[in-house]
Parts: C-alpha cells; sequence; structure tokens
C-alpha cells in the first residue's frame, strides 16, 4: 500500500509502466488519496502505435472497470501525449494493445 | 499468520550437497548431502512459529538432526522401504513466534536396513511472523519485466514483492519497467521511489544491460543520493537459456561485484538457479514464474535478516 496524498508533501508517487506483447497489462496502481491523476503515454521514436484504455477498481483485486473519463480510453495513439484523467478510482490499471514500437507510460497522482 | 514456502535453493549450506534434479520435488529439484562422513549442514533464518519440513523418504536415506536456536531438537527418519512417491513431510515442530535459526544436518546415522546414510531437502513451509521491533515501514522494489511479473498468471498477489509484504509484515510498493536497463529504472527513481519514503529498496537487477557493472556502481551511487536514509538489497539475475552461459555470467557478476564493492547485500539468484528450467515455465524464456517468485522472495528475505542481524 503507498503513502497518500496527506501523508507526505514532496513530489506525488509516480507509477511508470513499459507494455510489451507478454505484460500489456499493468500491475495495480494504488491512488489512495487521489480524485485526479496525469496520463504520460511516450513513444520511443517513429512508427509507434498503441490503444490505451485506463481501467480502475475500488480495491485491488478489483474487478476492473473503463474509468468514466471521456479520457479513459485513447485508440490508434502514434505520438508522446499526456492528458488528465478525473474522478478516478482506488486502483488504476492500464490496459494496452495493438503495441507497435516501444511505449513509455507514466501515470501520475495529482493534487488540487 | 502466513505460510510461504522456503526452497531448498534458499537455505544456506556446508558441506558436500548436490542439487539433484527431480520432477517431482518443488521447483524440479533437491538438495541431497553426500554418503561421506563429511558434516553437512543446512541453514535457515527468519521470524517464524511453525515449520513444516518437506523431503523425499526412500530406502537409501539416513537420518538428519534437527538443531533450533543452536540446541538439538530431534531426529529426522529419512527411511522409507518402499519410498515416498514424492515429497512429504518430514517433521512439523512448532516454535516460540519469533526469530529462530534453523540448522538441519546429517547425523551420519540410518536405521539398519538403509543403504546409506545421506539426507535431502525439498523445501520450508514457514509460518512468519511479524518482526518485532517492526523492522520496515515502507519498502519499494524496483526493476525490470522479472520485478513486474512477466511470466507470473496471478499479479500482483505471486509477485516477490507481494510475499516479501507478507513475509514482512510491511506494505511494498512493486515497480518493474519491461526491457528497462539500469540506467532507466535509475532515472526514474526520484519520481517512483523517493516520493514514497522507503526504508528499504529491493532491486533485481541486470537482466536488460550486456554488462551491468558502471551502470549498477551509478545506480547505486543514484539511490544513495537521492535516499541516503534508506537500506538497499539487490539480486542478480535468475539462471536461463536465453542468454549465452558468458553473456549471463557477466550479467550476474557485474551486479554482484557492484554491490561488493559498496557494500550493498547482493542474493545470489543466479548462482541458487543455476541449471534449473522450471522457474522459467511455461514461458522458457527469462522470467521466473510464481514459484520462482516465491524462491526470490525467500532469497531477499535472508538477505532483509542478515542486514538486520548484522
Amino acid at each position: 500500500m503507498d503513502m497518500n496524498a496527506f501523508d507526505r508533501a514532496g513530489p506525488p508517487p509516480a507509477h511508470v509502466y513499459r507494455p510489451t506483447a507478454n505484460a500489456a497489462r499493468s500491475n495495480p496502481m494504488d491512488m489512495l488519496g487521489y480524485a485526479r491523476c496525469r496520463i504520460y503515454l511516450l513513444a520511443s521514436g517513429p512508427g509507434c502505435e498503441i490503444d490505451v484504455a485506463i481501467q480502475g477498481a475500488p480495491n485491488e483485486d478489483g474487478p476492473y472497470l473503463d474509468e468514466i473519463c471521456g479520457q479513459a480510453k485513447r485508440m490508434g495513439v502514434t505520438d508522446s501525449v499526456s492528458y488528465i484523467l478525473q474522478d478516478i478510482s482506488r486502483f488504476l490499471i492500464v490496459d494496452a494493445s495493438r503495441i507497435k514500437g516501444s511505449w513509455t507510460v507514466w501515470v501520475v497522482p495529482m493534487l488540487g | 499468520m502466513t505460510v510461504v514456502k522456503i526452497e531448498n535453493m534458499a537455505l544456506r549450506y556446508e558441506g558436500e550437497w548436490t542439487v539433484r534434479p527431480d520432477e517431482k520435488a518443488s521447483l524440479g529439484c533437491r538438495h541431497e548431502s553426500g554418503d561421506a562422513a563429511d558434516a553437512c549442514a543446512a541453514r535457515w533464518e527468519g521470524y517464524c512459529s511453525t515449520l513444516q519440513l518437506y523431503a523425499c523418504a526412500g530406502p537409501q536415506y539416513g537420518i538428519a538432526e534437527v538443531w533450533v536456536d543452536g540446541k538439538w531438537e530431534r531426529f529426522v527418519d529419512l527411511y522409507d522401504r518402499k519410498g515416498s512417491p514424492g515429497s512429504v513431510c518430514v517433521m512439523t515442530m512448532d516454535l516460540a513466534p519469533g526469530f529462530h535459526t534453523v540448522d538441519i544436518q546429517k547425523s551420519g546415522r540410518k536405521h539398519p536396513r538403509s543403504s546409506a546414510s545421506r539426507i535431502n531437502i525439498d523445501y520450508i513451509l514457514a509460518a512468519f511472523v511479524r518482526p518485532k521491533p517492526l523492522a520496515f515501514r515502507q519498502i519499494v522494489c524496483i526493476g525490470d519485466s522479472i520485478t513486474f511479473g512477466a511470466n507470473v498468471a496471478d499479479r500482483p498477489k505471486q509477485l516477490f514483492g507481494r510475499k516479501l509484504q507478507q513475509m514482512l509484515f510491511a506494505p511494498v510498493s512493486v515497480h518493474g519497467l519491461s526491457g528497462a536497463p539500469i540506467r532507466t529504472i535509475a532515472s526514474v527513481l526520484d519520481a517512483v521511489a523517493v516520493p514514497r519514503n522507503p526504508d528499504l529498496i529491493l532491486w533485481l537487477a541486470g537482466m536488460n544491460d550486456q554488462d551491468p557493472y558502471v551502470p549498477m556502481r551509478q545506480g547505486i551511487d543514484t539511490i544513495r543520493e537521492l535516499m541516503p536514509e534508506t537500506k538497499l538489497v539487490v539480486s542478480n539475475i535468475p539462471y536461463n537459456t536465453y542468454y549465452t552461459p558468458e553473456q549471463n555470467e557477466t550479467k550476474a557478476f557485474g551486479v554482484m561485484q557492484a554491490c561488493r564493492e559498496t557494500g550493498v547485500p547482493c542474493a545470489d539468484l543466479f548462482g541458487c538457479t543455476q541449471g534449473n528450467r522450471s522457474i522459467h515455465l511455461p514461458e522458457g524464456t527469462v522470467h521466473p514464474n510464481a514459484d520462482g517468485h516465491t524462491l526470490i522472495a525467500s532469497l531477499f528475505y535472508s538477505e532483509i535478516i542478515r542486514l538486520l542481524q548484522s
């Protein structure tokens, strides 16, 4: 279980995930104490493409459902991009598909 | 109560022992002592309340002595006329909850009908109890796809990080970056590890570096600069057939050398798993399965206990 937003004054505890063919679904990411987060999809170079769905659950074991924010699903992403998810669940999972090239996904909780 | 399997590879051995492949054994092998009169002993240390020893019984096995906290506890006769169909529980021992040292030794004695006095060990089931005083407040696991659990069906429950959470009774936050070399992992420490303010970092390292020695030295320096009060325990890679033996040795010994030179405890996962292909099933590449993660957890636990005792 992670530190939550009220336990510390420093930077937020980020999660980093590198989707691959045999690891297309991230481990659960604990967002305890945060209502928003910023997603960064970072492509390693040209020719990359990915579909990303953010799913959430109230407990770590799930079941995980698509997050309700309109940004929760991003299809056909071909370049680095970031966006904000509102009203997030306690636990998030990044579900990646159609992975071409190398991607790094950051999930960073946000205060305020 | 948390019961976790301590694989035979996770024990410390003295004397002549052989790793004997056995498809019926846990993770496909047992440790078997020699027949000679030399002393043979296996040791495990940890915070526990109950121990069960699993071994193969047969017509060629002798009598083991079990010592707890330096005191003789009992004999365990491994002789069986027909031989057990696999490993069986040969000893159950209830202990006062707390820290214990358990030694399993070849006594040199045997049943009159036994053909030899050798002993063997498959695994120990240990009921873990909370270390007192509580050892750690927050633990962070960092690493690559092995730490992530790329060959683990039931993530995150079966990850070595989560098993250590149960064994140490402390929260463990797991961060595995698939395909990432050591430099990449070190580059995210400020965002991933520092904000969680861990008092212990566990790092399984080296699979994605051709020669991890230099980046590992730099990675250790980075952790010490960013989190000077945080303890660090490292593990090298597991044995695998994906890379050549020379490549694997460079990876495994590079990490160990960097740790040795900087005074960082390092579990020798590579040495413990030499020749073992069971830990990578069904994938068959470099990623340990759930049982492999249990072994990794046991090896990290032993290094952590040694760190606490020092």
